[in-house]
């Protein structure tokens, strides 16, 4: 493997033919598929498994890399997104190394056309089928660490389902701002035992844990953990009789639903900028897929009406 | 099939690319390429450490690492762990003994004379740390001359090649404890195909330590030394040579030396214990080990093995025993990623933080006129 | 493996990286589906389902027991698994059509995946009928899942139940007939609508 020459060009992106189908040998795809059989098994419980080092940082999504490694087959069509966008770096450089590893399968934007969907910090907005899986990639697994900094001690607390000191923690805030602070990786129980850190998803995204007609998987590469929401099974976020759970608000100050400058959506997670001309603050869909999408059916719609 | 997703974000890692490429070879016409062996030989000690946190004992692609991430010790231990994990394990070593080990240094704190005497070998412990500005434009015919003359004045062979072990002598004096024959037939903890579990064995925090980063375990083990412990380690032997690795023949299962790797090893010995089986008191040890020559990174994790199993046996009084705090926080594998990871996009948690601080600025504002108007009513 | 794929001698499909990818997808489908059938035939080549099982799931980092001997001497090295106890293994292989007394490893409370899986041999899956007539409620089943199972003791069901009954400590388990392969993970709640004692309706 030494004496091969690269032109300047390819040198980084041709590794395919010295690694394995998947990166992974088949010893390290046998582990995390067993594990994420536990995981289904046991909703919402993070199962360790030995994590490899993958050839990107630690905290790149390698959890998430490392399911859909094992995962992956021939005949799979893969989307990849960040912040919901497939075009973000993060994305393209994963699907990169996906497609150098796996020679032969599909890699789309589209989520209806995708069987397996990796993800960071968003679900798409599109209601995923029966016959596809999400994986979604985790940086913290462990809700309780915010109250316990011990795994040792945190395991025995999750196995009793001893949520208390959470429960606590989310009261103060409520005593002190008058409202629940956790913005994202919002703690969600599932199926009325385990609670999970849903990884980085904002919590217009929880709703769409519970009972989703999709398996949905999270990978912790850092952290060394697999865990499940198993599709049709219930995951519901921690919160108060008084205090309910809420997702992010895009109503402006007279209470009007904001809608996104682009494809005119009212009903999706908006990003904020400022347009650098006007200086005006402007509000476009995050999910770049489902943006696209309103704008062609929007087209469809005036050609038919036309 | 092999239908590909192509959008602009592509275009921009492609340009970083080239861009790095661009800054290891701006040299030009005045440049050379880094020959491997010349990293393997020149930058000795930065290989050993590759090599040692990489976790692979492999001095090419070592070397190769280190050219490729142009000397970021942390990329280049990646690259080769990364490498290393793609590879399946397909042999097990048994438990090699040290005391076969071709010892080019070793050093005892603990005793003037050890059996077989001192040897200072190689090292930089009593260099003077000045400017050598001769070496700024060094002649390479000069250079090329320097080994081959030390080779001709120094009889090497007058030295054996192996020293007996300065704990056996501890241990026959009755000073150390015997050696439990019950955990070394125990099999090690793998921790390259088990995750760490806590409380976890002492071989899987052995093993974690050796592969990890060389400034993490130092900082951790520092504290410790400093005071946040109290372990007073007296080195009883410091060795650096190249063991035989044995494997077992794959038909006739017989042992045999597959090749030798260069190593590190550290013994500290520490004050007695209360023994609380009535057994008699004795020091007690910590060991440390790791790739490559790299005096620090084994002394540190001797210090850290004795300080963890008093945290293990005893539980922790301070962060360098406790087995999670320190066994978590020393792969540089691990905390570099997760540090680099933060330049990445947090649009959306971002979105979300703002929408709970607007949400509860709103409250607060409300509440304050509340209380203002409650206030003009009163009034 | 690599053994005999140096000599040149044919390797049955279920050994192959390949199969295995597909196999452990349905594998994964149906432990998220209890009550889903999937049928493996096109890959068997006539090596039983149960095979093709461990085949995916196996390797030598886990620990397997043949409770009823359905293993022969060759399968074992291409599996690669250890050997153990029934207690402490990993995978229990079990024909269900005979029950025996055993005690699978159930996990701890904080450790619940340090638990048995095993695959129990049945003589038919069916979403119609068989001798016992299953329902299925739990994760993963929209509503309420039926399946017929034929030729296995009731007794394993009932020793199922107890076995899951403080989650998050259970065993989860895999049915596999000739061909086909469904899944009980042990968060299902198994209710036995009528069973119909062996010899007769089949």
């Amino acid at each position: 493997m030494f004496n091969q020459t690269f032109s300047a060009d390819t040198q980084f992106r041709k590794a395919s033919a010295e690694y394995n189908f998947g990166f992974l040998d088949e010893y390290a795809k046998k582990e995390v598929r067993r594990s994420v059989l536990k995981a289904i098994a046991i909703p919402g419980y993070q199962v360790p498994y030995s994590s490899r080092e993958m050839p990107m940082g630690r905290g790149f999504g390698t959890g998430g890399l490392q399911l859909t490694l094992s995962l992956i087959g021939k005949k799979d069509t893969l989307k990849v997104i960040d912040q919901g966008s497939d075009d973000s770096v993060n994305a393209v450089n994963l699907r990169s190394f996906i497609e150098m590893t796996c020679p032969g399968i599909d890699t789309t934007t589209k989520v209806s056309e995708a069987t397996l969907i990796q993800s960071r910090h968003r679900i798409p907005e599109r209601e995923l089928r029966e016959d596809q899986i999400l994986v979604l990639q985790v940086p913290y697994p462990d809700a309780l660490v915010v109250v316990e900094p011990s795994e040792d001690k945190r395991k025995i607390m999750h196995g009793e389902a001893d949520y208390s000191r959470l429960l606590v923690k989310l009261y103060e805030d409520i005593v002190k701002f008058n409202e629940i602070t956790i913005s994202h990786r919002y703690p969600t129980r599932i199926n009325g035992h385990y609670v999970i850190d849903p990884s980085p998803i904002p919590r217009w995204d929880v709703p769409k844990l519970n009972n989703s007609k999709s398996l949905i998987l999270l990978g912790a590469g850092r952290e060394k953990k697999i865990y499940a929401v198993p599709p049709y099974t219930l995951a519901e976020p921690l919160e108060f009789d008084d205090i309910p759970f809420r997702v992010e608000s895009f109503n402006d100050s007279t209470g009007k639903r904001r809608t996104c400058w682009r494809c005119g959506c009212d009903h999706s997670f908006l990003d904020e900028f400022i347009d650098a001309q006007t200086g005006d603050k402007r509000y476009q869909c995050s999910d770049s897929d489902y943006c696209d999408e309103q704008i062609k059916s929007q087209v469809n719609n005036q050609e038919l009406e036309g | 099939m092999g239908y590909v997703a192509i959008k602009g974000g592509g275009q921009a890692i492609s340009g970083a690319e080239k861009l790095l490429e661009f800054i290891r070879t701006r040299q030009g016409e005045t440049g050379e390429p880094l020959d491997i062996e010349t990293i393997e030989n020149q930058l000795y000690f930065l290989h050993s450490r590759i090599m040692s946190e990489g976790g692979l004992f492999h001095p090419k692609l070592a070397s190769l690492a280190i050219k490729q991430s142009m000397g970021d010790t942390l990329e280049a231990s990646f690259a080769l762990r990364a490498y290393r994990s793609t590879k399946p394990r397909l042999i097990e070593s048994p438990i090699l003994d040290t005391s076969n080990m071709r010892v080019t240094r070793r050093i005892s704190a603990s005793f003037k004379d050890i059996p077989g005497g001192q040897m200072l070998g190689a090292s930089t412990d009593y260099a003077l740390r000045l400017m050598r500005t001769e070496l700024l434009d060094e002649s390479p015919d000069a250079f090329k001359s320097i080994a081959g003359k030390w080779l001709d004045e120094n009889r090497y062979d007058e030295i054996p090649d192996t020293f007996p072990k300065v704990l056996d002598a501890l241990r026959d004096e009755g000073l150390l404890p015997p050696v439990n024959e019950a955990i070394s037939e125990q099999k090690p903890f793998d921790i390259t195909r088990e995750p760490l579990v806590f409380p976890v064995p002492r071989s899987a925090a052995l093993s974690t330590m050796a592969r990890s980063e060389t400034g993490s375990i130092l900082a951790l083990a520092y504290s410790n030394m400093r005071g946040y412990g109290d372990i007073h380690p007296t080195v009883a032997e410091l060795r650096v040579g190249y063991l035989p690795v044995m494997l077992p023949h794959p038909i006739t299962g017989e042992l045999i030396e597959a090749g030798e790797v260069l190593m590190t090893e550290c013994e500290v010995v520490a004050m007695y214990e209360d023994e609380e089986n009535g057994d008699k008191p004795s020091f007690s040890l910590g060991y440390g080990a790791c790739f490559g020559h790299n005096e620090v990174k084994a002394i540190s994790m001797s210090i850290l093995d004795r300080a963890l199993q008093s945290g293990m046996k005893n539980g922790p009084t301070n962060p360098s025993e406790d087995p999670e705090f320190v066994l978590l926080h020393i792969d540089g594998i691990d905390s570099m990623g997760f540090c680099t990871h933060y330049k990445m996009p947090h649009y959306v948690t971002f979105q979300s933080d703002m929408d709970r601080l607007r949400t509860t600025q709103e409250k607060h504002t409300n509440k304050h006129e509340e209380a203002s108007q409650k206030g003009a009513d009163n009034v | 493996m690599l053994k005999q794929d140096l000599l040149g001698a044919h390797i049955k499909a279920i050994w192959l990286a390949e199969t295995q990818q597909a196999l452990f997808n349905s594998l994964m489908q149906v432990m998220s589906r209890p009550g889903r059938l999937d049928n493996w035939e096109q890959w068997l080549e006539n090596s039983p389902a149960y095979l093709a099982v461990l085949a995916t799931l196996l390797d030598g980092e886990v620990s397997l027991n043949d409770v009823h001997g359905l293993l022969t001497e060759s399968d074992w090295p291409m599996l690669q698994a250890k050997k153990s106890e029934v207690e402490l293994a990993n995978y229990l292989l079990c024909d269900a059509s005979k029950m025996v007394h055993i005690q699978p490893s159930l996990g701890t409370l904080s450790s619940p995946d340090f638990s048995a899986t095993l695959i129990l041999k049945v003589a038919q899956l069916s979403v119609k009928q068989g001798s016992m007539n299953l329902k299925l409620t739990g994760p993963g089943i929209n509503g309420e899942a039926q399946v017929a199972v034929s030729g296995m003791e009731q007794a394993w069901l009932e020793n199922r139940n107890g076995w899951c009954s403080a989650f998050p400590l259970g065993i989860d388990c895999i049915l596999v007939d000739d061909t086909q392969i469904m899944a009980l993970p042990r968060t299902t709640r198994v209710e036995i609508l009528e069973a119909v004692h062996n010899g007769e309706n089949n």
